[in-house]
């Protein structure tokens, strides 16, 4: 019985590729690329600092089954510098890294474990006099598709101290993570454990206190999904209780999204100074990171036609970036704000409602158009009648139409999407048919 | 509207052709043969509501065949009762104009006419093309697509309802093809999502492959270990091959030092050994032998000398009595020389002495031929004698200089004085010449007046003259004036008749009128002028007469006083002459013109200027007479002092020259001598003294050397009598001298030769001792050698010491290469070595090392491979450990996946603004087919039986497509003919009935359109057209006789009227 502290950390996700960008220079695309390992290098540098004395990990160390040698060789390193400082690590393997993949055959280090897939493994934790601190129980992914509830085979013999369970699980399947290891809230208070240190969801989330059911998020975010802070969690544990529950951020480069209305914009260069002004706050608050950011442009605006029609916001954005490219370039260390795209969310002033009520072509349009938007089989239905072509080919292979998007990785989005280009083509016709008839 | 009444005028064909159509009925047909002028009645009615065609084109114009009046009239009657006439007529409107569409005159039935502007409102917006292709129509228009094309009536059929311009919607669909082409095509290759797709793939392909990299890994780290040993085993081998390749060369190397080892052992075991030898043995015995021989040659050598010497001493004695005088000798002969250029010097002295004598007795006969030396002697030629010479001869040449320059002076003045009174002569002849002339002047009398009086004189007659002169222009001025004043006299007296009428009249001319004041203003005006103007000319009149008579008196006067200035002067006697002359010509006495006046005095002026010249010189040639008396006088003055003086220096030349003949004679110098003379004289005795004294200085020279050469040949002779030398022959003294001096010389040399010699012999025999010591030491030597080493003999000597030095040589090689072995093997290999090289020949050993030396390059190459395969593979496996192939390609997936979602992003709203088009167009075909078409489809659907269900318009197109009644769109270009033309004659009734909506519609001319159409058509035609009739009245023309049965069947309220050519 005693007092002790842990860092829970999960989803490493080493040398994971990131989601949604395209055409960025080298300098901006290394230091993004090298974020994951950078991640776990402070969060090696933490545990030592804060002098935890042990670390668990829930799963998804690495991205792949078939990781890279290089993310295992970091992660081999990194754990020999947390062996050789004396703290424990328990690592649970997760879907994306089962026991299962390929693994470089060098020797775990003494103080290292990896939770066997077979059976829910204990572990009693001693402290550095000899003291049991603390059980850790666990298990890892044998495979990447493990449906089966590992969290019932999860059993506490010995409440006299602390026990804590590492696991890779989606607990009452979050709808836009994979449903592994499905377990449900319940059965999780229900099982004695005094902590539950889980893995799998991204977003860091405290489900439950008393016993703690946390997620601890992942360690770097790794796309625009994957917005905010993003890091671990260092419990100090009292006589088997949770008296502080602390986060730290790890993460190496933030993702950041962001809204510039253009409501007051008369011209465009108004536009592009809210932009500015707002990229330019957005930098206080990265805490000195570089950071990705996707601006949203909103609020209905009489440049909306303008706006869609040119590549005005195109040309601001890639402005922004070569500029901030030039920096980094010169200086590898700056914390530059790339903007991963621009995504234009406005309205026009012109009246929809009013050209809706018209007996007239355009109103027909707008009519065909609000009826789609409606019901979702016809909507799918002309999607498929006017994509068929596309999913057919070699292309289509990668993507989802109907979501219209690409097929990896992504689980949210899809009918929203639709919505926006369906807008879009709409904006574009309305920009055809009218503004071009009138300007005639 | 209807037509009630058609009047054709003139019109093509027709002419004067009246009909009446009925009001009630709602058709009215036509029926005519070919020919009956049906078309032509259709034309008539289309050019009264619209005009004639323009003059240009002919046939539509259709002016009458037959002449007369182009044009007609039509009655109608609209819906609300009022009857309407229109008539058109070829004529000249209200403007005097012909218009070619012709001139309107529209009269309603309730007195209401007018022109073109009452037509339009019957008409409305009506155009006649709308018309021609709408209302009153033949088959050619009927059968043309085209004339439905027209854009007033494609309003009608396309336009309406939609909102926007069908051209936008059809460009907003070729964007949304051009866009989705660009993007993707099935099968395409260039489109950016085609080429994505590929990109894609090839990833794809590289990912598949780099999934293996942890398998490669481990091989490759299985593999770098295997290399490991093997190159560890190849260092091994190498090692070895090197070392034993060391050995080898070694061996090789030693081979040379071996064999002489070898050699030189057996050759020295042969060899018997000596035991004793002295030092350095076989040089020093050769020295003592040498040296013995070189002491024996001297000894022979000195005793040879020894000899020689002797036998010299003994053959010559010296002279003593030579040797005795010998410095006697010596000295005479060192003076020989100097008495030799002594009798040379005594020679030359003499011939100058006799040279000296013959000067001097030239000299003195040159000076007087009579002088000897004595008399020169006696000459003083002092400087003071010269000074008295000179001032002799200074005196006498001035004084007579004095007398030559008075004489030359007198004989100038002498000539001076004749040519001055020459000219005395001349100017007292021109003075008498001149005052000749002078008396002789004509005026010569006026002449002897006064200067004085004379000037005055000429004064007062020129005072006169002008006096005259100004009262002749005074009298001929007032002659003139007095002629002017009697002209304008007259003139003034025609004026003041002339005014004196005015005044008359202008008043009461003005009076009639009743002017009254002005009349008198006038009239005073008029009499105030008359008077000042009577006044004027009567002023004038009076003063002219008055001063003429005056003047001439005046002129009269002072013509008097100048003629008698005139006579009264001293030339009267040349005016009275003239004035002679004058009467002479029967002239007047008194009148004495002006004129001739003003000559006379100038001839007076040039008379007196001539007078004062004459005077002037007569003045000026007196004075030079006078002048050149004063002159003469002068001159003759001068001349007498000049003779005094010259009397005077001759006699002071006489004495002088006395004096000088008492000088010469004083000195016994010859008495005519000038001192001039004797000056040269002093000189040239002078120079003879001079002479003189060299000449007794070498006489004196001569003498002293003749003592000296005496002296001299006293002592030779001495000498030679003492030895016994006497003079044998005429030897002159010097050579005697040379004689003994060789002598003398000769005797030293000899007692000198002899002394050397005896010297010579005592050093000889000593040395002759000495050698004989050197030669017993020597030979001592050589047996001491002898004995040292055994020997007997020489010979015996020699073999003993070669033996020695061979053996000495022997052992030396053999601790060389002992030496060298040493260097190149450790001496604990030497045995190994000599093993080695005793079993082994060098060949051997030779193809040994190449062959060691082949594998070692083969070794060493082989372990450079193993070693870069490792290395490379090394580099591999570090790369696998660091790199992120891996992980770049999945990066670079992600980055094209993103790609390609914005692509797809931007395909789908281009195929979904495309699908939104599509569908509202349908929609727009189906439900929202404007209201002609509707109408359209309606009738066709009639005409045909059901047959084709529709009419519409492709969207944005201007094409007519017709749907079959089971639902095949047929396009009009493949429809029959007939039907075709049932089409078009749906879509005009269904445009006709759009058009006229709300308005009282114009009446529709068809002209034999069912020409093409089945009965069974017609008939259903007439069903439409009968539709039509309830709205419009129907003229339709024909020349079938089945129609005219159709339409009285079907429309019995039809009027028929039949046609007759």
């Amino acid at each position: 019985m005693g007092s002790f502290r842990f860092l829970h950390a999960a989803d490493l996700h080493l040398d994971s590729p990131f989601r949604g960008l395209s055409e960025i220079p080298k300098s901006v695309r290394e230091v993004i690329r090298s974020s994951t390992f950078q991640s776990l290098e402070r969060l090696v540098e933490l545990a030592i600092r804060e002098r935890v004395d042990f670390v668990v990990i829930a799963g998804d160390v690495y991205d792949l089954e078939d990781c890279s040698i290089r993310a295992q060789f970091r992660f081999h390193h990194a754990m020999n510098r947390l062996a050789e400082s004396g703290i424990h690590v328990y690592i649970a393997h997760g879907n994306h890294d089962p026991l299962a993949g390929r693994r470089m055959p060098w020797d775990t280090p003494r103080g290292i474990h990896v939770f066997g897939a077979n059976e829910v493994e204990t572990i009693a934790v001693e402290g550095p006099r000899g003291q049991l601190l603390a059980y850790v129980h666990g298990i890892s992914y044998a495979t990447a598709a493990v449906t089966d509830n590992l969290a019932a085979r999860f059993r506490v013999h010995d409440h006299t101290v602390a026990n804590i369970g590492v696991l890779h699980t989606n607990v009452e399947g979050a709808s836009d993570h994979g449903n592994y290891a499905p377990a449900s809230r319940a059965q999780l208070i229900a099982s004695g454990i005094d902590y539950w240190a889980l893995g799998h969801i991204h977003q860091r989330a405290v489900l439950h206190e008393s016993p703690y059911i946390v997620y601890s998020g992942n360690t770097q975010g790794r796309s625009i999904k994957e917005t905010g802070e993003k890091g671990c969690y260092i419990a100090d544990m009292v006589d088997s209780r949770v008296a502080r529950l602390t986060f730290h951020a790890t993460d190496m480069v933030r993702w950041l999204r962001t809204t510039v209305s253009v409501e007051d914009a008369l011209t465009e260069l108004d536009v592009k100074a809210a932009a500015e002004r707002e990229l330019e706050a957005l930098r206080g608050r990265t805490d000195g990171r570089p950071a990705v950011v996707r601006l949203v442009v909103n609020g209905s605006t009489a440049l909306h036609r303008e706006l869609h029609r040119t590549s005005f916001l195109d040309e601001l954005v890639a402005e922004w970036n070569e500029a901030e490219s030039l920096h980094t370039e010169q200086d590898a260390s700056y914390p530059f704000l790339w903007i991963e795209s621009c995504k234009l969310e406005t309205r026009s002033l012109l009246e929809r409602t009013v050209l809706l009520e018209q007996e007239s072509f355009i109103g027909d349009l707008l009519r065909i158009a609000d009826e789609l938007r409606s019901d979702e089989r016809q909507l799918e239905t002309f999607l498929e009648q006017l994509t068929g072509d596309l999913t057919r080919s070699r292309i289509g292979r990668h993507l989802r139409i109907g979501q219209a998007l690409p097929s990896s990785g992504e689980r949210s989005g899809g009918q929203e999407d639709v919505s926006e280009l369906l807008m879009r083509a709409e904006d574009w016709l309305l920009d055809m048919l009218i503004e071009r008839s009138e300007r005639r | 509207m209807k037509i009630t009444r058609v009047e054709v005028k003139g019109f093509g064909a027709l002419k004067d052709i009246s009909l009446t159509f009925s009001r009630e009925a709602p058709m009215i047909l036509l029926y005519g043969q070919n020919e009956a002028g049906k078309s032509t009645l259709m034309h008539f009615i289309r050019a009264i509501l619209f005009g004639f065609a323009n003059r240009g084109q002919g046939n539509e114009r259709y002016e009458p065949i037959h002449g007369g009046v182009h044009g007609g009239v039509l009655e109608l009657c609209g819906e609300d009762g009022r009857t309407v006439r229109i008539q058109r007529y070829d004529a000249p409107g209200p403007t005097g104009r012909r218009p070619s569409a012709g001139t309107v005159t529209v009269s309603y039935s309730d007195g209401v006419s007018g022109g073109e502007e009452l037509l339009r409102q019957i008409v409305g917006d009506m155009t006649s093309d709308v018309y021609r292709n709408l209302f009153a129509f033949g088959l050619t228009e009927l059968e043309e697509i085209r004339t439905l094309q027209s854009d007033e009536i494609s309003g009608y059929l396309y336009r309406s309802g939609f909102g926007v311009s069908g051209a936008s919607i059809l460009e907003a669909e070729k964007r949304v093809a051009s866009e989705l082409e660009r993007l993707f095509k099935p099968r395409g290759k260039k489109q950016t999502l085609n080429m994505l797709a590929d990109q894609l793939d090839a990833l794809d392909m590289r990912l598949r492959q780099s999934r293996g990299d942890v398998d490669r890994y481990q091989a490759i780290t299985a593999e770098i270990d295997r290399l490991r040993e093997r190159s560890t085993a190849y260092e091994f081998q190498i090692r070895e091959a090197q070392m034993r390749e060391l050995w080898i060369d070694k061996c090789l190397k030693s081979q040379e030092p071996w064999q002489k080892l070898r050699a030189a052992e057996s050759e020295l075991q042969k060899l018997p050994v000596v035991s004793k030898i002295p030092e350095d043995a076989l040089r020093r015995f050769d020295e003592e032998k040498l040296r013995l021989e070189e002491l024996h040659m001297k000894h022979a050598q000195v005793v040879e000398q020894l000899s020689s010497i002797a036998q010299e001493l003994q053959a010559d004695e010296p002279d003593e009595r030579l040797l005795r005088l010998r410095h006697e000798i010596d000295e005479l002969w060192e003076r020989a020389s100097v008495v030799r250029s002594l009798e040379t010097e005594q020679h030359d002295a003499s011939r100058e002495l006799v040279r000296l004598e013959e000067q001097i007795s030239s000299q003195i006969v040159r000076i007087d031929a009579s002088w000897t030396e004595v008399h020169i002697a006696q000459v003083n030629a002092s400087l003071s004698e010269r000074a008295e010479i000179l001032a002799y001869r200074e005196q006498m040449t001035a004084l007579e200089r004095k007398l030559e320059s008075a004489s030359l002076d007198m004989t100038k003045l002498q000539g001076e004085l004749v040519l001055l009174a020459r000219r005395r002569a001349e100017a007292a002849e021109q003075a008498s010449q001149g005052q000749a002339q002078l008396e002789s002047h004509p005026a010569g009398a006026w002449a002897t007046m006064s200067s004085d009086a004379r000037r005055k004189w000429k004064q007062g007659l020129a005072r006169a003259m002008d006096g005259w002169r100004q009262a002749e222009a005074e009298v001929a001025y007032a002659q003139r004036s007095e002629q002017e004043q009697q002209a304008r006299g007259k003139r003034m007296k025609a004026m003041l008749m002339s005014l004196i009428v005015c005044t008359i009249v202008l008043p009461s001319a003005l009076l009639p009128f009743g002017w009254i004041e002005p009349a008198i203003a006038v009239g005073s005006v008029m009499l105030l002028l008359t008077i000042v103007m009577f006044g004027l000319s009567r002023r004038s009149r009076s003063d002219a007469g008055r001063s003429v008579t005056q003047l001439k008196r005046v002129r009269e006067q002072r013509a008097r006083e100048v003629q008698e200035l005139l006579e009264q002067t001293a030339g009267s006697e040349m005016l009275a002459a003239a004035a002679r002359e004058k009467r002479g010509r029967g002239e007047q006495d008194h009148a004495w013109t002006l004129a001739e006046a003003a000559t006379w005095f100038e001839e007076f002026e040039i008379l007196q200027e001539r007078l004062h010249m004459a005077e002037a010189d007569q003045r000026r040639l007196a004075d030079r007479v006078t002048d050149i008396d004063k002159q003469m006088t002068d001159m003759q003055g001068r001349y007498e002092d000049l003779e005094e003086q010259q009397s005077r220096y001759a006699q002071q030349l006489d004495q002088m020259k006395h004096e000088w003949h008492m000088w010469l004679e004083v000195r016994k110098l010859p008495e005519r001598l000038m001192p001039e003379t004797v000056i040269e004289l002093l000189t040239l005795v002078e120079q003879v003294k001079q002479i003189m004294r060299v000449r007794d200085s070498v006489r004196e020279r001569i003498r002293s050397y003749r003592e000296r050469i005496e002296t001299y040949e006293k002592q030779v002779s001495d000498i030679c009598d003492e030895l016994g030398h006497s003079d044998p022959g005429n030897r002159s003294v010097y050579e005697d001298v040379k004689l003994l001096a060789e002598l003398v010389a000769r005797e030293v040399e000899l007692v000198e030769r002899r002394d050397r010699l005896q010297l010579q012999a005592v050093e000889r025999q000593a040395e002759l001792e000495q050698l004989v010591e050197r030669i017993q030491l020597t030979e001592q030597r050589i047996q001491q050698l002898w004995d040292e080493a055994g020997a007997s003999d020489e010979a015996e000597y020699r073999v003993l010491i070669a033996r020695y030095v061979r053996r000495q040589e022997l052992q030396a090689i053999i601790a060389d290469a002992l030496t060298q072995l040493e260097w190149l093997v450790t001496p604990a290999e030497l045995e190994r070595l000599r093993e080695t090289l005793m079993q082994t020949g060098g060949a051997a050993l030779e193809a040994e090392r190449t062959e060691l030396e082949g594998r070692v390059v083969s070794l060493r190459a082989e372990l450079d491979r193993v070693r870069d395969e490792r290395a490379k593979l090394e580099v591999e496996r570090d790369r696998l450990r660091d790199g992120g192939t891996l992980a770049d390609l999945l990066q670079s997936k992600e980055e094209l996946l993103s790609e390609v979602k914005k692509h797809t992003a931007e395909y789908l709203v281009y195929a979904m603004a495309g699908g939104l088009l599509t569908r509202t167009r349908e929609l727009y075909e189906r439900e929202r087919q404007p209201k002609v078409l509707q109408q359209a489809s309606h009738y066709m659907e009639t005409i045909t039986g059901g047959r084709y269900v529709r009419v519409l318009t492709p969207f944005g197109e201007q094409r007519l497509i017709v749907e079959r009644s089971d639902g095949l769109h047929v396009d009009t270009a493949s429809l029959s003919r007939g039907t075709a033309e049932q089409l078009y004659l749906a879509m005009r009734c269904a445009l006709v009935t759009s058009y006229s909506e709300g308005r009282d519609a114009l009446p529709i001319v068809l002209d034999d359109i069912f020409v093409n159409f089945d009965e069974d058509r017609a008939a259903r035609c007439l069903q439409v057209i009968q539709e039509l009739a309830g709205r419009h009245q129907v003229l339709m023309f024909t020349c079938h006789d089945y129609m005219r049965r159709l339409v009285s069947e079907q429309l019995p309220d039809t009027q028929i009227i039949e046609l007759v050519v």
